[in-house]
């Protein structure tokens, strides 16, 4: 089949506690042909007074939609870094001084677990949202971010003829509260809301902990990050209680394989404790708070007339 | 998805999986701002069998720091072309860590390293009386003479008379012109005769990679120091390997098929379309016969301080994949 590779981006501004739409027109073909999406990259991009390496991928959150189903789903935007397992903690977040004024840049590139169909005429709508209190700087209230987000994939050549149904991609979060020593997740962040399997690909654990100097990052070490204990519907384990985080979501890639159904209506729960790392040993700052944020990944069958 | 490889499964005479490995290897001194070849009889079988290649290693050294963008490659195989003219050595494959991609020892030794690797995602078929040659051409921008090495990887089969149908790498690259880092706007495009399919038979393209790197003429010296280097490595701060790329504005691109339908759309960052961590764009689909990829690069700001009217950055693009090749007709 002769396809034609497309790249397709959309770029707003968030300060602190704002949301923002990404323009739709910019996500759709401009000839309005069929497009299959493969994955899907996001960025942002600031200057501030910080002068070290600050990754806020907990901070900057997306709703993803295609026409009327959701990519996304549970209680919250899902983190720019929750979509997808960790491939390069080195490029994830960069940082240099120039000129001296310090620019950041932190990128996720989500590699679709199945390719998406995007059919003709049919909008991409992708909404981002950016937390308060993200420390990005000192005066982080007046710090805009420019958050940018890319479809990469292929236009379908024209006379295309559509499937009945298709594969949706789907990522649910749930992401802690930033206060207290314990966190539990409700059982919609998890949850397989359709009335159909869901395919579960991998759980994403993400830690972002916050440096009394300002800045945010992922906390990798072991030992004195919190636990995390995961049930499923009937409370049966999956991890068991007193797991180390990064134990349950590897370090080099921040996940857990999951690779099995869930059904309709059921979901996995979250309680995470220690966030308060009362006995870390993390110097000056062992007394912060840590955000735990856990995704869950898959894909399922939705028929094309539903978008 | 990609059809499994012709070699695991045995179709077209040949045998499945099997096979010795071997691995060869030649070195070669290429003169500044021209070619050069490198001995090719260390890169043919000894005992003339056919072989599968599995990989290429390039590995460039020079006293500095040394960089993929300024040697360019052109492979044949017999008189086959296996790249669209010299193609820079760090965009035939994509990269698996840009931050290992290089080496430098300093003091006495003051040697510096860079290496890359192209796995090849169909073997390449090479018959036992024939050799794939390559030829080397050294870009104009350092004046340096550059030690490369090349390395075929794979392995070798016992003697066979060549299949009908073989799948040949193949490899097109566009370099842009000198872009002037100081702040303004500045445009380049590709011709329609570099990302080009000039066969009269699809190409199943993987990947597009993109590759950026900083020339600092005046940073050209004796002492070794090329004046040349990778956006990772420049102009971070010590210690820190950031690089241009965390420039949005710097650079964008913006790329269209030989139709003039839009393949990258708009304006858009460098980065945001060749992955920092891989410099590549994996986009697999069918290129049609004849037919071309087009594109247009965009500098802008911020003025790079300390860079005054003096230094330069260069986009380096290159579209990658293969196509089947009837050994008995012409295609």
């Amino acid at each position: 089949m002769k396809t034609t590779p497309i790249f397709l981006q959309s770029s707003v501004s968030l300060l602190p506690g704002t949301l923002a739409q990404f323009a739709a027109q910019d996500l759709q073909h401009p000839f309005n042909q069929h497009m299959l999406i493969r994955s899907i990259q996001f960025s942002l991009l600031w200057s501030d007074a910080i002068g070290f390496i600050t990754n806020i991928g907990n901070s900057v959150r997306f709703q993803l939609r295609l026409g009327r189903i959701g990519i996304t789903g549970g209680n919250s935007y899902v983190p720019m870094w929750s979509f997808g397992k960790e491939i390069s903690n080195l490029l994830e977040a960069i940082w240099l001084t120039q000129g001296g004024v310090q620019y950041h840049r932190d990128t996720f590139t989500w590699v679709l677990p199945r390719p998406l169909l995007v059919p003709a005429y049919s909008a991409q709508i992708a909404v981002a949202t950016r937390t308060s209190g993200d420390s990005v700087a000192t005066a982080d209230a007046t710090t805009a971010v420019t958050a940018r987000i890319s479809y990469s994939g292929v236009a379908l050549p024209k006379g295309f003829r559509l499937p009945d149904t298709f594969d949706v991609p789907y990522v649910s979060a749930f992401c802690d509260a930033t206060t207290g020593n314990t966190g539990h997740s409700n059982e919609i962040d998890l949850k397989n809301g359709f009335d159909h399997p869901m395919k579960i690909q991998r759980l994403i654990g993400r830690l972002q902990y916050k440096l009394s100097e300002g800045g945010t990052r992922d906390i990798d070490y072991l030992g004195i990050e919190p636990t995390v204990q995961i049930l499923d519907s009937r409370g049966d384990y999956i991890v068991n209680p007193h797991a180390q985080f990064n134990e349950v979501f590897d370090v080099l890639g921040r996940d857990m394989p999951v690779r099995s159904v869930l059904e309709p209506g059921q979901n996995f729960a979250i309680d995470i404790n220690g966030k308060l790392n009362s006995g870390g040993t993390l110097a000056s700052d062992s007394d912060s708070v840590m955000f735990p944020t856990v995704s869950m990944i898959g894909h399922h069958q939705m028929p094309v007339r539903e978008i | 998805m990609a059809k499994p490889a012709p070699w695991d499964e045995g179709p077209n005479g040949l045998p499945p999986v099997q096979g010795e490995p071997i691995l060869l290897s030649a070195t070669g001194t290429i003169a500044p701002n021209t070619g050069g070849a490198i001995p090719t009889l260390a890169l043919a079988n000894p005992d003339k069998r056919p072989m599968l290649m599995d990989e290429l290693r390039f590995q460039v050294a020079l006293t500095g720091l040394p960089i993929g963008g300024i040697i360019g490659c052109e492979l044949k195989l017999g008189e086959i072309p296996l790249t669209g003219g010299f193609v820079p050595l760090w965009c035939f494959g994509k990269a698996e860590n840009p931050l290992q991609e290089y080496f430098q020892a300093t003091g006495t030794l003051d040697k510096g390293v860079c290496e890359y690797v192209w796995r090849l995602s169909r073997p390449l078929f090479i018959p036992g009386n024939m050799a794939l040659v390559p030829k080397f051409s050294s870009f104009p921008y350092i004046g340096k003479a550059v030690s490369v090495k090349v390395s075929f990887v794979g392995r070798q089969l016992p003697p066979m008379s060549t299949p009908r149908i073989i799948e040949l790498p193949y490899v097109a690259a566009y370099t842009s012109k000198q872009f002037l880092l100081d702040g303004s706007v500045q445009t380049d495009s590709s011709s329609e005769d570099q990302l080009l399919n000039q066969f009269p038979v699809p190409l199943q393209i993987e990947r597009f990679v993109g590759r950026y790197m900083h020339l600092n003429p005046s940073g050209i010296g004796a002492d070794g120091s090329v004046g040349l280097m990778d956006e990772i490595f420049d102009p971070g701060v010590a210690g820190v390997k950031a690089g241009l790329g965390i420039f949005d504005t710097i650079l964008g691109v913006r790329m269209t098929n030989s139709l003039g339908d839009p393949v990258v759309r708009l304006n858009t960052p460098f980065r945001h379309v060749f992955d920092a961590l891989t410099r590549s764009w994996e986009i697999p689909h069918e290129m049609a016969p004849l037919s071309y990829y087009k594109v247009y690069l965009t500098t802008g700001s911020p003025t790079i301080a300390g860079y005054s009217t003096t230094q330069y950055g260069i986009a380096q693009v290159s579209m990658v994949g293969y196509r089947e090749f009837d050994t008995k007709g012409a295609a």
